[in-house]
């Protein structure tokens, strides 16, 4: 995976033995949650048929709609101020579910009135975020083993 | 002090420790995925800032920060909130909205791609302990 930086950043067998623990096992975490969201979002070109009408792009974009600037560009906040196709219901089980998603993380502030803050985002500091990131990687990365 | 506290403390300490490492690295992995995830739309325009992530298995995370023209600092978090019926996301305060399939396709594409490069790194993660 060229490019990406993790052969850098995430642990390998000299990494201490608690530390290969940890890893395997929010690994296997995060492998459960991937693998149910892949399900869930591999149907997706079933449950919106006119996803099918389009070939698929030859390359990624951004989810949301941009703005015609150079390279990439930020989504477009434009046109979200009104609620549409979604029930009482389905706002109940989303509060749920939330409710359920940030008792389990700990990290994460999700309420159905509030920006949903990824949890590196969490301190308000939003430009020292790569910076965190590759930081905490290089203090888990220092904890080798002696040779 | 009993003994029974004695034997059962350290027991708790090392179980909290261990719990701690665990919530600590599946942090550090969201983070990880946050950062593969925000490059797998090209390069992010100097100055900015990119990620995005799986939250759960519901629930995908777009978070943008840009500098525009005029010096004015945006950030915008969007969430993606896919259920039976389509794709809902949601950005500020009390907004849902169904997504278009143009949108929903790139989703999809970029989950498609989040998986390839995210998985095979996570499988292995599972190998090491």
């Amino acid at each position: 995976m060229p490019g990406s930086g993790q052969e850098q950043h995430l642990p390998n067998e000299k990494w201490k033995a608690p530390t290969r623990e940890a890893y395997a096992y929010a690994g296997a975490q995060r492998e459960g949650v991937l693998g149910r969201a892949w399900n869930i979002a591999y149907i997706l070109p079933t449950t919106i048929p006119e996803m099918q009408l389009r070939q698929p792009a030859d390359e990624v974009q951004s989810p949301v709609p941009v703005e015609a600037t150079p390279a990439v560009t930020p989504p477009s906040v434009e046109g979200l101020q009104h609620t549409t196709g979604i029930t009482a219901e389905d706002e109940r089980e989303i509060d749920e579910r939330e409710a359920t998603i940030a008792q389990g993380l700990g990290t994460v502030t999700v309420q159905s009135d509030q920006e949903v803050i990824p949890p590196a985002a969490q301190n308000v500091n939003m430009n020292a975020m790569a910076d965190r990131v590759r930081a905490e990687f290089d203090q888990i990365y220092g904890e080798t083993e002696a040779a | 002090m009993s003994l029974l506290d004695l034997i059962m403390v350290p027991q708790t300490k090392q179980k909290q420790a261990v719990e701690q490492r665990r919530a600590d690295a599946y942090k550090s992995l969201l983070h990880w995925e946050a950062k593969i995830g925000g490059e797998l739309f090209g390069p992010v325009p100097k100055g900015g800032r990119r990620e995005f992530f799986c939250l759960d298995e519901r629930t995908w995370v777009w978070h943008e920060e840009w500098t525009d023209q005029a010096g004015k600092r945006h950030i915008v978090t969007t969430r993606y909130d896919v259920r039976p019926n389509g794709v809902f996301k949601s950005q500020g305060a009390n907004s849902y909205q169904a997504l278009s399939a143009e949108e929903a396709r790139h989703l999809y594409d970029a989950v498609i791609l989040y998986y390839q490069r995210v998985m095979p790194e996570i499988s292995r993660l599972q190998q090491l302990a």
